[in-house]
């Protein structure tokens, strides 16, 4: 939904399909989307409480939204405006939907907010530095725990020995979940991103199920199985109290919002760069002179990192902490809806994390069979639309944007001649 | 040390090792089909564990009725009549016969056709299919645990619950079938890869596809049949695995992460090695689980492979080759 968006996606692919565009098509293909986009928003909470007359205006609005960033070009300026207006939207519906939201609503939405910075950093690894990692769950469990250690006067023994961490500001025990989550990641990221593709993934699920025993087993440490309650009543950041549902949810909101400016820059920059020369070349960017070790490193230890800061916020969001929550079925969760949503694009761990979150309960059409469902759909997905929703939909727009142009330039011809 | 103590450590040693060595025969059945379809398709299966978990639940509906284990709401549909009413209940031996086939044509040949063929591109990528088979993964545990319940299922063992005792040790009749029946499947299938017109057909399509095109021999009929070898492999383990582990919806998990763990211990290009690795595994996680800690008995597989992975990428026992990381 941005042009940030579609340079990410890596420009052969959209110069491959081209060559493929079909003539005159692009009317009817236009009222199929939108029809089809209609109705699967209007059809898929039919039979849901929350089926009411102000679903139909968020229908419309999300049709209208989607249709006219397929209709802009990305790169004029009314494009650009577009862009722009439809994230400053999707930020002012964040903001004001929570008002007189219920508890559960709210927990949902936390949920998105910080399991969207977990996806952020999965593809930060996958989809811009192209690494499968598999252990995202492991490193939201560090940070979790590591933030709950800091809780006040939380005595902790490993082997004999027992001791009381100091209490230390909230902000101040997310960054340390984070660098905690960063150091465990170069220790395992250092040696590991020798190897390539599906080892990669069993190394990084091998350290997830280690970290899960470990979380299970040193009782001194977290409690074992039992878990620990952790309530969010005495926490205060800059004299705001985030004890309320809706204070501590427009908290973790400015972290989702940190970690998509923090990936967006990092994409842009040369680091960014660099990342994309790997992915989509890795032979060619060493031979450049790319120093490949470092910088998947470095990408694979910022999203460890930021699933680390994730970890502390989900401790103090759902007031618990258990080493189930950290199995590794849930990283597996992280990285199928980072892909559903689209690898390398900006978009596409906020639409793939809705999958694992807030569609879970409202697409009751699905009922009990929900995860079912997606699973099927990832499935169909790999095997139609490999580039995930976001993907996808900028491949639609390069494709109706050359149409259009070349409908432009033959309206054009046709005056001159 | 006395020498009663002694006896009593060793004794010890071999009963846990025995134990060891049946686990580690299941391993190493689920590993050797793992590695036979990365040997010949270059697939990687990252459903193998809910390959292995299917069989059993469709093992215990056919053969035994239990109440919570009815046939799903959609079979009777198929024909328009009731097919679960008249469907005696034949024992977990006649189902395990009856399963093979639809094992084999669920998770060998629509595995391959509708994922495999599709999702792996000579060349290509891998990843996209390992996507898909973590999806399918999920669809299968999500399905069982909807489907069947959470609660796991007892299996009854086809070996029996005696249990013999020469001397200090007891020795299941569970673990000694165990062991007999997988290196006896091991053994048959190096045989029919090695003795066999078409088991040497398999090793050329594996070795070298395109010399073995060339020579005409049918290259996809042959990863074909590793499609449904594999099946029969998941099959008997899921037979031999169940009793232990019971029939779970979510069995899957640990079971296919430890196929890998020996696939990859033991060397991905041999079925020796990933023979080998099922047993170091089996064996590994007795001792460490007796001698070390019960609680991390899954830790120093796991540990072992991540080295081997990092220093010995080829296996223990394989031989290195260009291509494989």
């Amino acid at each position: 939904m941005s042009s940030s968006t579609s340079t990410a996606t890596g420009l052969g692919d959209d110069q491959a399909t081209v060559t493929d565009v079909e003539r005159g098509a692009l009317s009817w293909r236009v009222v199929v989307a939108i029809v089809a986009a209609t109705a699967l928003v209007v059809v898929l909470p039919i039979g849901t409480s929350h089926f009411t007359g102000i679903m139909w205006l968020w229908a419309l609005a999300l049709v209208g939204v989607v249709g006219l960033n397929l209709l802009v070009a990305p790169d004029s300026w009314t494009g650009i405006f577009v862009k722009w207006m439809t994230l400053a939207g999707c930020l002012a519906f964040l903001v004001v939907f929570p008002i007189g939201r219920s508890d559960s609503t709210l927990l949902d939405l936390g949920l998105f907010a910080v399991f969207g910075i977990v996806c952020i950093g999965t593809n930060l690894v996958h989809g811009f530095a192209g690494k499968v990692s598999l252990a995202q769950a492991g490193f939201l469990g560090i940070g979790a725990y590591v933030s709950v250690l800091f809780d006040d006067g939380r005595e902790i023994a490993i082997g004999g020995m027992s001791t009381t961490l100091p209490n230390v500001p909230f902000l101040l025990a997310i960054a340390i979940a984070g660098l905690t989550s960063m150091v465990f990641s170069v220790l395992i990221g250092f040696p590991a991103l020798r190897v390539q593709g599906p080892w990669l993934a069993f190394v990084t699920l091998a350290f997830n199920l280690l970290v899960f025993l470990v979380l299970n087993n040193e009782e001194g440490l977290t409690e074992g199985s039992r878990g620990i309650r952790i309530p969010r009543s005495d926490v205060t950041v800059f004299g705001i109290d985030l004890f309320s549902s809706r204070n501590y949810f427009y908290f973790c909101l400015v972290f989702l919002v940190a970690a998509t400016a923090v990936v967006w820059w990092i994409v842009r920059s040369p680091w960014g760069r660099a990342f994309k020369a790997l992915r989509d070349n890795p032979a060619r960017a060493a031979s450049l002179g790319v120093d490949i070790r470092t910088y998947t490193l470095l990408a694979f230890s910022i999203g460890a990192g930021l699933a680390g800061v994730a970890g502390a916020l989900y401790a103090r969001l759902i007031e618990f902490v258990d080493p189930r929550g950290f199995y590794i079925g849930q990283s597996f969760d992280f990285f199928l809806a980072t892909v559903v949503g689209g690898l390398g694009t900006l978009l596409g761990p906020f639409i793939g994390v809705s999958f694992i979150t807030v569609l879970t309960d409202r697409l009751r059409i699905a009922g009990d069979y929900y995860r079912v469902w997606f699973g099927l759909f990832v499935v169909v997905m790999m095997l139609v639309a490999p580039k995930g929703v976001a993907g996808s939909f900028n491949q639609l727009r390069a494709r109706m944007q050359k149409r259009l142009q070349k409908r432009h330039r033959e309206a054009g011809t046709e005056k001159t001649s | 040390m006395p020498w009663g103590l002694c006896v009593v450590a060793m004794s010890t040693f071999v009963q846990i090792s025995f134990s060891g060595l049946a686990t580690g025969a299941i391993f190493a059945l689920a590993a050797v089909g793992f590695a036979l379809l990365w040997q010949t398709a270059g697939a990687i299966n990252f459903a193998h564990g809910e390959f292995i978990a299917l069989p059993a639940v469709i093992m215990l509906i056919l053969g035994e009725h239990r109440p919570t284990l009815g046939m799903p709401d959609w079979v009777p549909l198929i024909g328009g009549t009731e097919l679960a009413g008249p469907l005696p209940e034949i024992g977990i031996v006649a189902a395990f016969v009856v399963t093979i086939p639809i094992a084999i044509l669920l998770l060998g040949f629509v595995f391959k056709v509708s994922l495999v063929d599709r999702l792996l591109t000579p060349g290509g990528d891998d990843i996209p299919l390992v996507i898909a088979t973590i999806g399918l993964g999920l669809v299968i545990r999500e399905y069982l645990r909807l489907e069947f319940g959470a609660t796991p299922q007892q299996f009854p063992s086809v070996f029996g619950t005696e249990v013999w005792r020469p001397g200090r040790i007891a020795i299941s009749a569970d673990d000694v079938g165990i062991l007999v029946v997988s290196i006896a499947v091991i053994l048959a299938l190096q045989l029919y890869l090695r003795r066999t017109y078409t088991g040497w057909q398999m090793e050329a399509a594996a070795q070298s596809p395109n010399t073995a095109r060339v020579l005409g021999i049918p290259v996809g009929r042959m990863i074909l049949y590793t499609f449904g070898i594999n099946a029969l492999l998941v099959t008997v383990a899921a037979l031999l695995v169940s009793p232990t582990t019971n029939a779970r919806w979510d069995g899957g998990i640990s079971l296919g992460l430890f196929a890998f763990t020996a696939a990859i211990i033991g060397g991905f290009n041999q079925v020796r090695g990933a023979l080998f690795g099922g047993f170091l595994v089996g064996l590994l996680q007795n001792w460490s689980g007796y001698y070390l800690s019960s609680a991390y008995r899954d830790a120093i597989p796991l540990l072992l492979m991540i080295l081997v992975i990092l220093w010995r990428p080829q296996g223990l026992f394989g031989i290195a080759e260009e291509r494989t990381i």
